[in-house]
């Protein structure tokens, strides 16, 4: 029998089976899915993309072994993709980037956010749990199978939007919009 | 027979894929989106594009690496390497398909498209697939949709369908060329080639002829003499046109000629020598609205089947949009009117139909998880006839042949992704396989007695 004390305890796992997903590493798969997934990006041109690498002091490590698998340039379908390490210490160096992977805690760092997002930089992570409190524009799962969740205001915030056929095609998490907003997007919601 | 081929091909593929990126950003990027998704991706089933897995059909897509994997030179060849084809081969050229049912002579019952265009023969009802004006190297994917589809589809999907695409010119350049020669008198070109002449402007265009010698005959048989002279030709050309107006809005225009000679048995399984002349014009609207993705498309397809003339119109308009995140509709409206002379004496006027239908498609998501699709079609068919009718051979006045049919289809699916590698779906679905043109029409004197089609079928 469910009671209040156990039904609480039992809705806190449940909430947190559905909202922490493992926090896998970002792969060279991911990477060539998210590339791709750039192409889709309106007023995306060029055969170039660079991507910001974000990362925190515990994923430091992963960030450099990312950015060494992708050389100098990494081609995922027509685009190449050309990293770019960034402190999450140190975001003014997001400028210029088309799109930026945020590692370790960086993915679901408000601070982040607001700077890709005042940049126009479209913000992606391979930890789900970004995109669905809204500090990621988009989330990507590459194995055993493809998931791509682009949550809507965080989107919106950052002034990007897709083809039409791609945003059909990937799961959307639409934010209503009560008031505008204003960076902080746990206050947002 | 047995054809020793000697091949010479070249290919080219694109220089400057990305010429058109942007320019063309409604059209679906069936290479771009299978990458990204890992598997392959259709707008067939709901207007919507979505990924094989999500499908609310059973769908099997052959994309252009499957093809170039099969050793065959016509369609009917790839499509019998698939779970539930029904491949019959009467001779070379002659090939009849069904899905999960016999592939008799002029098998009907199975919608064949072509870039959305019906490419089965509204006269008879079924497809002469050699005089499908398309070559190899020009097909992006084919995709075999098993059972009723007529609420999805359309028009004589009962069987199921197939639907051809061919690769879009706006989001790659390529050339390609094929000779084959080999014994038994075969010999074979193709040339297919597609450009972005300008950001939003490409062009597709194809070439393809081929001869050969059919089977030889035992001349001892009655049902194998007839038709034992004609052997296989073929000669087919295409020319795409794309156009994009502004960001949201593209436009298309296809022509298409085909000519056929080949042997075929007829329905009473008697082989006989046949001449197809076949052409399509066909105009395309894509608009990305405030209303949604409104499609619209019209095109003629006129047909010379031996002494059997039919032309067929058909103009179709859907919109397609989004409710919310978890809510797809698609509404769509069609007419269509087909006609024949009669046959075999084309004095005695034109049978032919005028249709209209109305359809709607409604995809929810349940969860990340779980979808269902439901689609309803309901088609009027008004049938007539003109001309004065000789009253020796034909047992119905022109009045009997004005008949109506009233039909409703559906299609309703349910799809379950209990975990990341399977797919579970329920579907159940209602076709309609209207009566050709020839069923209805047909009347002929035979030895005192006349053979004749039937208006209230």
């Amino acid at each position: 029998m469910l009671t209040p004390k156990t039904g609480k305890t039992t809705a806190a796992l449940a909430g947190a089976l559905l909202t922490v997903p493992a926090m896998a590493e970002t792969t060279q798969r991911d990477l060539e899915v998210i590339g791709r997934a750039l192409s889709f990006v309106d007023g995306a041109s060029g055969t170039t993309r660079v991507v910001a690498i974000v990362y925190d002091a515990g994923s430091e490590g992963e960030a450099q072994a990312l950015a060494a698998s992708m050389g100098s340039g990494l081609s995922a379908g027509r685009v190449t993709l050309t990293p770019r390490l960034v402190a999450a210490s140190d975001t003014g160096s997001l400028a210029g980037a088309d799109a930026a992977v945020l590692l370790g805690s960086a993915a679901g760092d408000a601070g982040v956010f607001a700077a890709t997002s005042a940049n126009g930089v479209m913000s992606v992570s391979t930890d789900m749990a970004c995109v669905q409190s809204g500090k990621c524009v988009m989330g990507v799962q590459s194995a055993p199978s493809v998931r791509i969740v682009v949550n809507g205001g965080a989107a919106s915030a950052s002034s990007i939007s897709f083809a039409a056929a791609f945003a059909m095609m990937v799961e959307e998490i639409q934010i209503k919009k009560t008031e505008p907003y204003r960076g902080d997007f746990d206050e947002y919601l | 027979m047995n054809i020793f081929k000697l091949t010479a091909s070249a290919s080219a593929p694109a220089m400057s894929g990305l010429l058109c990126t942007g320019a063309f950003a409604q059209s679906l990027d069936y290479d771009m989106m299978g990458e990204v998704f890992g598997e392959p991706v259709t707008l067939g089933a709901t207007g919507a594009p979505q990924r094989a897995s999500d499908v609310p059909a059973t769908m099997i897509i052959i994309i252009r690496e499957d093809l170039d994997r099969f050793a065959e030179n016509d369609i009917p060849g790839v499509l019998r390497h698939y779970a539930g084809m029904n491949v019959q081969r009467y001779s070379l050229s002659d090939a009849q398909v069904s899905i999960r049912g016999a592939a008799t002579p002029y098998t009907p019952r199975l919608l064949d498209l072509l870039n959305g265009r019906e490419v089965y023969l509204s006269s008879y009802g079924y497809t002469a697939w050699n005089s499908i004006p398309v070559q190899f190297d020009e097909i992006q994917q084919i995709e075999i949709v098993k059972c009723p589809q007529s609420a999805l589809y359309g028009f004589n999907a009962v069987a199921g369908v197939v639907n051809i695409i061919t690769r879009n010119p706006s989001q790659e350049n390529y050339v390609s060329g094929h000779v084959n020669a080999g014994d038994g008198g075969y010999s074979e070109g193709s040339m297919s080639a597609g450009f972005a002449l300008s950001e939003n402007c490409a062009v597709r265009a194809s070439l393809g002829t081929s001869e050969a010698d059919e089977f030889a005959i035992d001349p001892t048989r009655v049902d194998q003499v007839n038709g034992a002279a004609q052997n296989m030709s073929r000669r087919t050309a295409a020319v795409e046109a794309l156009w994009s107006v502004t960001e949201s809005i593209n436009l298309g225009f296809e022509a298409t000629y085909s000519e056929l000679g080949q042997r075929e048995p007829n329905d009473l399984y008697q082989m006989r020598g046949n001449q197809y002349e076949l052409s399509s014009y066909k105009f395309d609207l894509e608009a990305d609205t405030g209303f949604g993705f409104i499609t619209g498309s019209a095109y003629v397809n006129d047909s010379s089947i031996g002494a059997i003339e039919t032309t067929g119109t058909v103009v179709s308009l859907e919109d397609l949009f989004k409710i919310g995140t978890h809510d797809t509709v698609r509404v769509s409206g069609e007419f269509r009117t087909s006609s024949q002379a009669s046959y075999p004496d084309t004095s005695n006027g034109d049978i032919g139909y005028d249709g209209w239908a109305v359809s709607a498609m409604w995809n929810h998501k349940f969860s990340p998880v779980i979808d269902m699709t439901l689609a309803a079609r309901y088609d009027r068919t008004d049938w007539e006839r003109d001309g004065d009718l000789d009253p020796t051979i034909y047992p119905y006045t022109r009045a009997d042949y004005d008949v109506s049919h009233d039909d409703f289809t559906y299609n309703a699916a349910l799809v379950w992704h209990p975990d990341e590698a399977s797919a579970v779906r329920l579907s159940t679905g209602r076709g309609i396989q209207a009566p050709a043109l020839f069923d209805v029409g047909f009347t002929t004197a035979f030895f005192g007695t006349a053979i004749t089609g039937n208006p209230n079928l």
